[in-house]
């Protein structure tokens, strides 16, 4: 298992990993907020762990610096909080009749863009400017 | 480059608890705040932080003064040290500006209002918490954008580096 989420020589590879990993978060978040939504404890808290946890993954899975951990982490937690919050009232507009599973699908796709975001921002050397060649 | 800039990253299973702590507990509040916004003044949250965004040399100031806190922080807290130390001085630094901020949105209010009393009150606290997402927002951008100029940098110099290590083989 260790050694399937580590890094290989092939890229496609390692963007499949990576989108393993974040489709395992995705899975999670609807869980969590399936069964947590309508309790009395709510799965805010339960929900931002998740994400907290997603950005370790990735960064621990990319070999990145942890010194990008705590704007990754609050700025993920912060968006999706209100890329969800919103969507989730836009939907409930459209579809009022859908209850929960509202909740459910808004966190699953703010989770997913969420992940690809943090996938293009700490894939290994994408940002880093190509020299010419010799 | 990244296996090096980790093995020079000094970070610990604690240092990682310590900084998910402090997001989870940001989260927190901000969800607990956000209701009472409405109840205390029927406002909403984004009322609170446009009232900061309104006044436009404020928020150039603030996004300024973010902009050169950060680059001070990279200077005296260099990527690839201690994390933990790194990320509590930025919190700090975050904790400060969005004071600062909301005691010149405060001060602006009042002296529009005549009267420089009660600066310190619950109107106080739910502007402290808007501000203190704007900051933390700017300044977290800030240094995510410096972070990556400074991997680049670092990448070129080690291809720079291999190069003429080559050209001095051949």
């Amino acid at each position: 298992m260790k050694r399937f989420f580590s890094l290989s020589d092939r890229r496609g590879g390692d963007v499949l990993k990576s989108n393993i990993i974040v489709l395992i978060f995705v899975v999670a978040h609807a869980v969590v907020c399936l069964l947590l939504h309508d309790t009395k404890m709510g799965d805010g808290i339960i929900l931002t762990c998740l994400t907290i946890g997603m950005v370790y993954a990735l960064i621990r899975f990319y070999k990145a610096s942890f010194d990008v951990f705590l704007g990754l982490a609050f700025l993920s937690c912060f968006a999706g909080f209100y890329i969800g919050t919103e969507g989730a009232e836009m939907l409930e507009k459209t579809v009022p009749s859908w209850g929960v599973w509202i909740n459910v699908i808004v966190t699953m796709v703010t989770t997913g863009i969420l992940g690809q975001i943090i996938i293009l921002l700490i894939r290994r050397n994408w940002h880093v400017r190509k020299t010419g060649r010799q | 480059m990244s296996g090096r800039q980790d093995a020079n990253s000094q970070v610990s299973v604690v240092d990682l608890l310590v900084i998910a702590v402090i997001v989870l507990f940001s989260r927190v509040l901000i969800e607990q705040v956000m209701p009472l916004f409405y109840e205390s003044f029927d406002l909403y949250f984004g009322d609170f932080l446009f009232q900061t965004l309104a006044n436009f040399s404020l928020t150039l100031g603030a996004v300024f003064a973010d902009f050169f806190i950060v680059r001070f922080l990279t200077r005296r807290f260099p990527y690839g040290g201690r994390v933990i130390v790194r990320s509590l001085v930025e919190v700090a630094a975050i904790m400060v500006m969005a004071f600062v901020t909301s005691l010149m949105v405060r001060v602006d209010q009042q002296h529009q209002q005549h009267s420089l009393t009660g600066l310190f009150d619950r109107l106080f606290f739910f502007t402290y918490v808007s501000n203190l997402v704007f900051n933390a927002v700017v300044i977290l951008t800030i240094d995510l954008v410096l972070y990556y100029r400074w991997t680049n940098r670092k990448a070129v110099a080690v291809e720079a580096e291999k190069r003429a290590k080559a050209n001095y083989q051949y």
